[in-house]
């Protein structure tokens, strides 16, 4: 129990400010112009910083105990296990669909089955 | 009820049940908004043209409540600082101060969501708006409940009956409000870029 008794005020303000730094920095990042998806990636960086800063810190999970991570490592696991399936199918479909194929849509075919010209 | 309460009955895991409680339930939600993520990547990468956040939307009104509500994250993980020094007064201004905070990420979201419907914008009106209110919609539901369960606690703490502020669990129950309180702050810590900024 004595640990949790330290006071963490100075800590507190400490990532406070480092997370206004960090959303003008997001901010002032998203102006620049970056070659490909690199502006994509410095944002996705910044968020992972300041949410790890909150989880850490403001939510104890520096302190914590094993137990917690062990329930949140197998939420990990899951998340990334079924969140990235469609994601990654997704990728996939949109790098393997031929050009003309593409250009064409996946509608036009039934459409012009299904209207029955005469 | 007496200061020396056995804790141990409250902790058949080592950890308090209402931590461990919490922790679980926060995973639900982290499945809850991950796949409402996936949904924005997969219908983003599928969708033939995707609008700039900075033509579409209020990137300074956005800057704003992310300050707001980092700003919330401070004061609420100082009320419970405030219970640990056994300051009630304190923990009090902290939580009145917690609520402003989230009452005014409300206003400024109203406004934000009044210039769209006055604009005739709904979900319908395209994928991206679609995505955009579902996900900032279902995220203010999550501050609106976080703002029942926050004035709860500063109920709580004066109710008598209730053991309020000695109840020795009293401190557990200001830390799992912290806790569900971060996690909100933390979905939109991602919402923040994913929408406005990327």
């Amino acid at each position: 129990m004595s640990e949790k008794h330290t006071d963490h005020t100075a800590l507190y303000l400490k990532v406070f400010s480092a997370l206004m730094v960090l959303t003008i920095l997001t901010v002032g990042a998203s102006r620049i112009h970056f070659p490909g998806h690199l502006g994509m990636v410095v944002g996705v960086l910044i968020a992972c910083l300041k949410a790890g800063l909150v989880a850490s810190v403001f939510m104890h999970l520096k302190w914590e105990k094993p137990l917690i991570y062990g329930v949140l490592g197998l939420t990990l696991f899951f998340a990334v296990f079924l969140f990235g399936l469609p994601i990654i199918d997704f990728a996939w479909i949109d790098s393997h669909t031929p050009t003309d194929v593409a250009a064409q849509g996946p509608h036009h075919a039934p459409a012009s089955d299904s209207s029955g010209h005469h | 009820m007496s200061a020396d309460i056995d804790f141990s009955q409250y902790e058949n895991t080592g950890i308090p049940n209402g931590k461990l409680g919490t922790w679980l339930f926060l995973a639900s939600e982290i499945m809850l908004f991950g796949a409402l993520f996936t949904s924005y990547i997969v219908l983003r990468m599928s969708a033939a043209s995707w609008p700039s956040g900075a033509d579409v939307l209020n990137i300074p009104l956005a800057t704003l409540n992310t300050f707001i509500l980092i700003s919330s994250s401070v004061t609420i993980v100082m009320a419970h600082q405030k219970v640990l020094d056994r300051d009630k007064k304190g923990f009090k201004l902290m939580m009145w101060l917690t609520l402003f905070l989230s009452f005014a990420f409300l206003v400024v979201k109203g406004f934000e969501y009044g210039a769209k419907f006055s604009h005739g914008i709904s979900p319908a009106t395209s994928i991206f708006y679609g995505i955009y209110f579902v996900m900032t919609g279902l995220h203010g539901l999550h501050v609106v409940g976080g703002i029942f369960f926050n004035a709860g606690l500063i109920w709580w703490c004066d109710h008598e009956t209730m053991n309020g502020w000695e109840d020795p669990l009293f401190e557990g129950r200001v830390e799992y409000g912290g806790l569900y309180w971060h996690f909100v702050d933390l979905v939109w810590i991602f919402l923040f870029p994913a929408l406005y900024l990327l």
